[in-house]
């Protein structure tokens, strides 16, 4: 699976490619919103492991941006966030966006809901 | 007494008459001379009779009367004289001329007499009025005299009366009260020995401002009773003259106002309470919104060393590791999971208190549900040696938030843990229907816990002091968000302990039947 981490904490970004690397997926990780969004414009990934708390350009821009670009149906959005899921409010929460897991989490867990969007059509 | 006065008259005149009409009986002039006299007497007394009702308040009946006998008098005076020379002049006369004369002369001498009774009727008259308006100021004055005695006296205000150098010679019956002494143990004292002792320099002031402009308007001064206790008044004097005009002292009305004081401080206390209570909402808000950032900070390092410590131990081959390496990540993995716990546990106790956690009901199969996790717990409890024992009741259904009450029980399950015997221990989970609710519970035959430390149990951060069992770990958060989540979901809990004897901690959810 072609996979793109958007965190702006680097040892996620390189936990989360070491692991989903090991695991013989190709991932793609930026600690940049921004350029989260272009590299999702420009290449299709089958799952995107986003952040919410980022610094100028968040997690919520980032879907936001997708949305307006009518680009948001096109992906297979894991919100990964340490905020209490009761507090994750997104808006148009079903385009796009299959899974809402808190930080920490199992990597276990993670890969095993990674790959269950492989199935999703 | 104006009619009697006139009947008075009428009968000295009579008499008079009498005595005349035995010298000059059967003579005809004397009868024409007293039906004269008694038609003027009758005139006159008519006169008088109409004038009566205003009479009496007329104030220049005085001065008439006067002014009429003062004439009177200068006129038979001159009448008497000039008669008299007229009399001797006449002598010679033949002696019927001087029997005129002498009837004459008569007649003016009664009507001078008769003018100057009525005068004197006049006087008399006028003095009714007199005493009278006399009267009414008298009793005026004493009116006026006991109101301000009254006033003064009885008043609910407090009174003083002291001398130029500030010596109290009178006060009121409220003053003498309220400070707790006798009007003889006030009167001759200072006024300073009446004042708070932090007052004493405001009433000096007050005092040289008296003496200085004769008014004293509203000052705050407090007092100082018999008893020592103070009080707070307002003071208010004003000069006191005698009736020559010369400043003897003044009178000073003091108001009590304790109660008004009271009130005040009252208001004053509640604004301190109303601000410091939003300071404390506040500082709440501010706590709240550190713990979330807090936990939010920890939680994302933590990320890092746990996956790493997952890849370590599950994910890589663990040949390049040596078994104590293994052991030290296992060890770092274990304590990481911990601190997220601990974190967790933190928030959802911070999201019971304000009311912020939400419950996701479902229906479920309880029985199922228990048996679900006897069987997740068993290795565990084989592993430590524990007889394990589930005794939930059969075909138990519940509409309510599942993952919350699978929280409540992990954490009633691993606190007994901590606590039973090394060997020989025993827990015991069950649910049983009882009165539309779901009673789940968790036994041991742990230490138990002394029961004034029971009801503490429950609240927030507070560890039941371990020293003499086996030390128990954690942040005292765990039954406080199990009991904060058992009443969010309707439900309540209880515990049954006994030192030495075991632990039972009770909870129960209502079944909610009608949701079906």
């Amino acid at each position: 699976m072609k996979i793109l981490v958007v965190d702006d904490n680097n040892s996620v970004t390189e936990l989360l490619s070491q692991f989903f690397k090991l695991k013989g997926h190709d991932c793609i990780a930026t600690n940049d919103g921004k350029d989260g969004l272009s590299l999702c414009f420009n290449t299709k990934f089958d799952a995107i492991i986003l952040d919410l708390a980022m610094p100028e350009f968040t997690g919520k821009d980032f879907i936001d941006s997708l949305i307006k670009e009518g680009k948001i149906k096109n992906q297979k959005i894991i919100v990964l966030t340490a905020m209490p899921l009761g507090d994750v409010i997104i808006e148009d929460h079903y385009h796009g966006i299959c899974e809402a897991i808190q930080k920490p989490c199992d990597l276990a867990f993670l890969l095993k809901t990674v790959e269950s969007l492989d199935v999703v059509v | 007494m104006l009619s009697s006065i006139l009947k008075s008259c009428t009968a000295t005149l009579g008499q008079r008459e009498k005595t005349k009409q035995k010298d000059k009986k059967g003579s005809d002039f004397e009868k024409k001379r007293r039906l004269h006299v008694s038609i003027l007497l009758k005139i006159t007394m008519n006169r008088f009779a109409k004038r009566l009702p205003w009479l009496d308040d007329m104030k220049i009946v005085p001065k008439i009367s006067i002014m009429f006998s003062v004439f009177s008098l200068v006129i038979s005076s001159v009448g008497y004289v000039s008669l008299n020379q007229l009399s001797n002049a006449a002598e010679p006369i033949t002696a019927d001329s001087e029997k005129l004369l002498t009837n004459t002369t008569h007649i003016i001498i009664i009507y001078v007499l008769i003018f100057t009774l009525v005068t004197i009727c006049f006087l008399v008259l006028s003095f009714k009025p007199m005493i009278n308006s006399l009267r009414k100021s008298q009793e005026l004055h004493s009116r006026s005299q006991k109101v301000y005695q009254d006033l003064y006296e009885n008043s609910p205000a407090l009174y003083r009366t002291i001398s130029t150098d500030g010596i109290i010679v009178n006060c009121n019956k409220s003053y003498a009260e309220r400070l707790g002494y006798t009007k003889e143990e006030i009167i001759g004292k200072s006024i300073f020995n009446h004042t708070a002792d932090n007052d004493i320099e405001a009433m000096r002031d007050s005092f040289e401002t008296w003496k200085r402009t004769g008014m004293v308007k509203n000052r705050e001064i407090w007092l100082k009773a018999k008893n020592g206790a103070i009080l707070p008044t307002l003071i208010s004097a004003s000069n006191l003259y005698d009736e020559n005009q010369r400043l003897i002292g003044s009178n000073t009305i003091i108001e009590d106002i304790s109660e008004i004081y009271e009130a005040r401080k009252k208001i004053e206390r509640q604004a301190i309470l109303e601000l410091q209570f939003t300071e404390l909402k506040k500082m709440e808000k501010l706590k709240d919104e550190f713990t979330s950032m807090i936990t939010h900070e920890l939680k994302t390092p933590l990320f890092p060393i746990l996956g790493y410590c997952e890849m370590l131990i599950k994910h890589v081959s663990s040949n390049n590791l040596t078994s104590e390496q293994q052991k030290m990540i296992k060890e770092i993995y274990k304590n990481s999971n911990k601190m997220h716990r601990r974190i967790r546990d933190l928030l959802t106790a911070q999201k019971l208190e304000m009311g912020r956690m939400k419950f996701d009901k479902i229906k479920f199969d309880v029985t199922e549900f228990m048996i679900e996790i006897y069987r997740e717990y068993l290795p565990l409890m084989q592993e430590k040696q524990v007889d394990f024992v589930n005794s939930s009741e059969e075909k138990l259904i519940l509409i309510s938030d599942k993952h919350r009450i699978r929280q409540i029980i992990d954490n009633l399950v691993l606190n007994s843990t901590d606590f039973i015997p090394v060997k020989q221990g025993r827990i015991e989970i069950s649910a049983r229907s009882k009165d539309e609710m779901i009673v789940f519970y968790v036994k041991d035959n742990g230490i138990g816990i002394p029961k004034d430390q029971q009801e503490l149990l429950f609240h927030k951060f507070y560890q039941v002091d371990t020293s003499l069992g086996r030390k128990h770990g954690g942040n005292g958060l765990g039954l406080a968000i199990c009991k904060g989540i058992t009443v969010g979901l309707g439900g309540r809990m209880w515990m049954e302990s006994e030192e030495g004897n075991g632990t039972t901690f009770y909870f129960s959810i209502p079944e909610s039947r009608n949701m079906d």
